[in-house]
């Protein structure tokens, strides 16, 4: 480096070549001619991790192996997981059906039966028929005429007693001149003639002896109706037993072939003869109720029967029925689900209500099965973020993956609610493998956070959002990209399409050296390209066409780019890019905004004065600097002071600022660019301004690579192109970062013109001289620099601020003592 | 094809439906079923409520006991005032009764409350070309002290056609028993071809062995006049045990009876009412 030389026109020695700034895909290695020719993958390769901790989830049948896939979205985690899973359950055995019944003895509490699969919905249709039966049966029985004949036996026996009775008191009452008579209240007793109650004056002109005589009979027969009264409940009782036991015996002679007919055809399922029997029994013991509903369906006048009969309509016969809640009549293999919306009810189930005279009712056949249900036995996907979302659906998927068994409660049973009446169904034992797929601080959040996570998902299959490019991997990525396509069914891309593709994901990855493997962008990428090639008529996606996929996205998403550029080459946000200045520099920032981020230039300036050793970061004092920014100004001071002041104070206080920066600013990716811009100021070195540099910097001035390489030299360089380029123009970036970049085409075209060059740097020295065309000074034996290097400069000017630091500690001292 | 014709309104036919509503008898059903009969007729519907005049005697009387439900007790007074006042009641109660029936079935009705001797104010207040209507004993309302017997009785007497309504019935399969007059035969065909169900074709008939050749006779041909079958059933004699078994066995849900079947005497239609599986009714 020479001294003297203008600033910011740097050797363009240093500059790197053209075929640096892109790496392109070797063409002739894609021994294709389309993407049609190509064995289509189902999945990203380079998940080998993942997909090998998915395959011991998946294959671990014990406690607590289930999985938790972590990844950025996109990286295809849901289609790999569900593929592996359907090819693991095509292969097991086929899970059982579940039902519940009701449950006769206690009906808030239903039953659940297993059964084989497939003889869960043909018992339903068995019940029903049975049910179309007993509709039939049952009516016919009680109408025939040896139960009429029967039924008349028994109320003529009760009312022959009866009758003899009241028919022996009415005749005594009669044959003593006593009338029984009915009052509001009940019966009255009181002497008649000829049909008639004697009046007061009649009965006192009876003779002493008479009246005497009537009302000793009156309590005779007061006191002999009290009795028969007394009896009446419990002769009706009596005959209401044998009524009962007369109805079921006609019914079980009825229903009793139907049902042992179902009894034979279950005989290998004895919890579900169990239930037929109690079913036969519940049959028996409520007939008096199906003739109420008889009679009430017929009609019988009574006003209130309509209401009677829908009452019982729903409690008779469709108790019987079967609610089956999981039916594999038509499956093969174990359950594969996915639940996109996993809110409590989708997951384990709810209890319906139908309303009934204004009240809301329940029973068995209204429990409606959950996710976990269908998945019993199999394996069930949940987006993690989703489920966290929904009230109790976390804490209750723990709940039943620790217990093993599904048991539907409402979230009013959860927070111990009053609410309309329910049911507490017999638990299902459940037997689900759980996946769920999320982010990653989803997952150390939980891990951290949630004690039982790691107990329940023990197994992490950690998905990568990039792949190594190599020859070998550019060639699966080729097979990712034909999978894609078959999958989407879109046109087969041609050689130059992969190969723009693969370009697009190592630009995607933001490193010429890997490629990113987040199929959703990829996907929608080439979609969009299938779509601009079909509008053109060509059967086969082109590279053109690709190209065209991504300017258009790019063009999408950059009205504030656009803007920001605008308003640079209109002076409202001040950028040089031409002449040189010092104590300023032209750092880089990027600007991520939905789906693009874009780089841009940003104004940094210095100012030194004499102080104590402190850079100050004016974004730190505001509050709009990070914690990580203001880390990298901190460091700039251990440098100047490791480098320059390790004899003497480091009487320096210096001020930074990112100018016309009114929002946060994070990161330390423009440390380079402040520590130059705080030399250019010391050493009173104009810095160039048709340069921008970034970086971070340690304390020993080595450059770090950052992130966002790529878009902050198109951000400069979108700039420049607006001023003019003048073959002057660059970036500075950390050598670190060479093998990032991936730049675009007119970028990478300017630098092979001439008219753009990117630079790139291992230390702040090598910066210093790009930026200001001085030399930056190489430490003699003595340990002292060139004076007319930058770093001479800086010494001298630094032991000049010491210097005066210390006169006015003297004078101070002087000052005190007078 | 048209339902069968019944009898001629202003000739055989059935102008109001009377229903006597004493004290035991304040079920809806039958309210309600009186109601849809008199539909069925195209009648009016009345309720009589029936104060008897002994219950005013027997609240007067000293001496008289009354007897209430419940544990035994002393027999305890009347309140000649508290009667009064349960009576009123029980008529508002009867008449809302019959409002509502009346409304729900669309047919016209009024109310009236009888004080008197019964059965004869009942009676007298019952023209010929009305149907009485009363509440049959059954377990639930034992005849004990109701006024329903000595109304049927004097019914019969008066030559008045009465119904015995009793535990819920479609009246729709009704079967006929004749007896020996001619016209009461034709009159009570009258009434059960109004009740068959959706315009049915066929008709119950029993006779007792013995009946006058003619009335089978007229009775076919007065049915098939009129697009009716008549299924005749033989019964052994016309008594009250044949007749409920006959209704019993065919599913019957009414029993239209003439008059002058001599098994109605002596509290006979309330036995057969109290023991049968429908309503009877009693046409004269």
């Amino acid at each position: 480096m020479r001294n003297g030389s203008v600033a910011g026109s740097a050797d363009r020695t240093s500059a790197l070549a053209p075929e640096m700034l892109y790496r392109r895909c070797d063409q002739s290695r894609l021994t294709f001619a389309t993407t049609a020719e190509l064995a289509p993958l189902a999945h990203a390769p380079g998940q080998a991790r993942a997909i090998e901790a998915i395959a011991l989830g998946l294959g671990m049948r014990r406690d607590g192996f289930n999985i938790y896939a972590l990844g950025p979205s996109g990286t295809g985690k849901r289609s790999v997981i569900l593929h592996l899973m359907r090819q693991r359950a095509a292969d097991e055995p086929t899970p059982a059906d579940w039902i519940y019944v009701n449950n006769f003895a206690d009906p808030h509490r239903p039953n659940a039966i297993q059964l084989p699969p497939g003889r869960g919905g043909a018992l339903r249709q068995d019940m029903r028929s049975l049910i179309e039966e007993l509709r039939v049966a049952i009516p016919a029985a009680f109408e025939s005429e040896d139960y009429r004949t029967r039924r008349h036996v028994i109320d003529g026996q009760f009312k022959e007693r009866h009758d003899k009775l009241i028919s022996a008191i009415e005749q005594r009452a009669k044959a003593q001149g006593v009338g029984i008579i009915r009052t509001p209240m009940g019966m009255g007793l009181a002497p008649v003639r000829n049909g008639e109650v004697l009046a007061p004056e009649q009965f006192a002109q009876l003779p002493a002896e008479e009246q005497e005589r009537l009302q000793q009979e009156m309590e005779a027969i007061h006191q002999q109706l009290q009795e028969v009264m007394q009896q009446l409940p419990r002769w009706e009782s009596e005959r209401r037993a044998a009524v009962r036991d007369l109805n079921r015996e006609i019914i079980r002679f009825a229903i009793g072939h139907l049902i042992q007919a179902l009894k034979e055809r279950y005989a290998d399922l004895p919890d579900v003869t169990e239930h037929l029997k109690v079913v036969e029994e519940d049959l028996a013991e409520n007939a008096e109720e199906f003739l109420l509903q008889r009679a009430a369906m017929a009609g019988d006048g009574a006003l209130e029967a309509p209401v009677r009969g829908a009452g019982r309509e729903a409690g008779t016969f469709d108790r019987y029925l079967v609610n089956l809640i999981v039916d594999h009549a038509n499956d093969t293999g174990a359950p594969v689900l996915e639940e996109d919306h996993p809110s409590l009810s989708n997951l384990i189930g709810r209890i319906e209500h139908r309303s009934m005279f204004g009240t809301l009712v329940t029973d068995f056949s209204l429990i409606m099965p959950g996710a976990l249900h269908k998945a019993n036995g199999g394996y069930l996907v949940l987006d993690a973020r989703r489920l966290l979302l929904q009230p109790f659906a976390w804490d209750e998927l723990k709940r039943t993956m620790r217990a093993r068994e599904i048991r539907i409660r409402s979230a009013p049973d959860l927070l111990s609610l009053p609410s309309a009446s329910t049911l507490d169904p017999e638990p299902i034992p459940c037997d689900v493998k759980v996946v769920l797929t999320g982010d990653r601080l989803l997952y150390y959040l939980l891990s951290e956070y949630d004690p039982e996570f790691g107990e329940l998902f023990k197994v992490a299959a950690d998905f990568d959002d990039e792949m190594a490019r190599s020859a070998d991997s550019e060639l699966a990525y080729a097979g990712l990209i034909a999978g894609i396509a078959s999958r989407e069914k879109l046109q087969p891309l041609d050689r130059g399409a992969v190969a723009r593709m693969i370009e697009h994901g190592a630009r995607l990855a933001g490193d010429a050296e890997r490629l990113s493997v987040r199929l959703e962008g990829i996907a929608d990428l080439m979609r969009e390209a299938d779509h601009y090639a079909r509008q053109e008529g060509r059967p086969v996606t082109a590279a053109a066409d690709i190209q065209a996929a991504i300017d258009a996205q790019i063009r999408r998403a950059s009205r504030i780019r656009e803007r920001v550029l605008d308003e640079i080459a209109r002076g409202v946000i001040m950028i040089d890019s031409a002449g040189a200045k010092v104590g300023q520099v032209n750092g880089l920032s990027v600007t991520q905004l939905g789906g693009i981020a874009f780089g841009r230039p940003s104004r940094i300036t210095a100012r030194v004065r004499l102080g104590k050793g402190e850079v100050v970061d004016i974004e730190r004092e505001v509050e709009l600097g990070g914690p990580i920014h203001s880390k990298g100004v901190l460091i700039l001071a251990g440098f100047l002071g490791g480098r320059f002041a390790r004899r003497r104070p480091l009487a320096l206080s210096a001020s930074l600022v990112f100018e016309q920066s009114y929002g946060g600013v994070e990161g330390d990716s423009a440390s380079m660019a402040e520590l130059c811009a705080i030399l250019s100021m010391l050493a009173g070195v104009p810095i160039g301004q048709n340069l921008a540099i970034t970086g971070s910097v340690n304390q020993n001035g080595e450059s770090q690579p950052i992130g966002g390489v790529n878009e902050k030299i198109e951000g400069f360089f979108d700039v420049c192109l607006r001023a003019g380029l003048d073959g002057r123009q660059g970036v500075v970036i950390p050598a670190a970062n060479v093998k990032h970049l991936m730049l675009r085409q007119d970028v990478v075209d300017a630098v092979a013109a001439g008219r753009f060059a990117v630079h790139a740097v291992a230390g702040v020295d090598q910066a210093m001289e790009i930026l200001t065309g001085v030399e930056a000074g190489v430490p003699d034996a003595a340990g002292k620099y060139p004076p007319d290097s930058v770093n001479g400069r800086v010494e001298a000017e630094l032991a000049a601020l010491a210097d005066r630091a210390q006169q006015f500690a003297v004078g101070e001292r002087k000052g005190d003592r007078a | 094809m048209s339902p069968p014709a019944g009898p001629r309104r202003g000739e055989d036919g059935i102008d109001r439906l009377v229903v006597a509503l004493d004290l035991a008898a304040q079920d809806m059903a039958e309210i309600g079923m009186a109601a849809d009969l008199a539909a069925r007729f195209g009648a009016a519907l009345e309720g009589i409520f029936i104060e008897d005049a002994n219950l005013f005697r027997l609240a007067a009387l000293p001496v008289a006991r009354q007897i209430a439900m419940g544990p035994p007790t002393a027999g305890s007074m009347f309140d000649p005032a508290q009667l009064e006042s349960d009576l009123r009641a029980l008529a508002r109660r009867a008449e809302d009764a019959v409002s509502i029936a009346a409304k729900r079935a669309g047919v016209r009705w009024s109310f009236r409350a009888v004080r008197g001797a019964v059965p004869s104010a009942v009676i007298a207040a019952v023209a010929s070309r009305d149907l009485l209507v009363l509440a049959a004993p059954t377990r639930a309302r034992p005849a004990l002290g109701s006024l329903g017997p000595l109304l049927c009785r004097a019914a019969l007497e008066a030559e008045r056609s009465f119904a015995l309504l009793s535990r819920p019935a479609g009246l729709q399969r009704p079967l006929v028993v004749l007896g020996t007059d001619a016209r009461l035969a034709i009159a009570a065909l009258g009434v059960a071809s109004q009740l068959l169900a959706g315009g049915g074709r066929t008709l119950d008939i029993a006779l007792a062995a013995g009946t006058v050749d003619g009335i089978e006779a007229a009775a076919t041909a007065w049915l098939r006049e009129r697009g009716i079958e008549p299924r005749i059933r033989r019964v052994a004699a016309a008594t009250v045990a044949q007749i409920q078994q006959a209704a019993l066995s065919a599913g019957n849900d009414a029993l239209i009876l003439a008059a002058d079947l001599s098994c109605l005497a002596a509290g006979g239609a309330e036995s057969l009412a109290a023991g049968s599986p429908c309503p009877v009714i009693v046409v004269r």
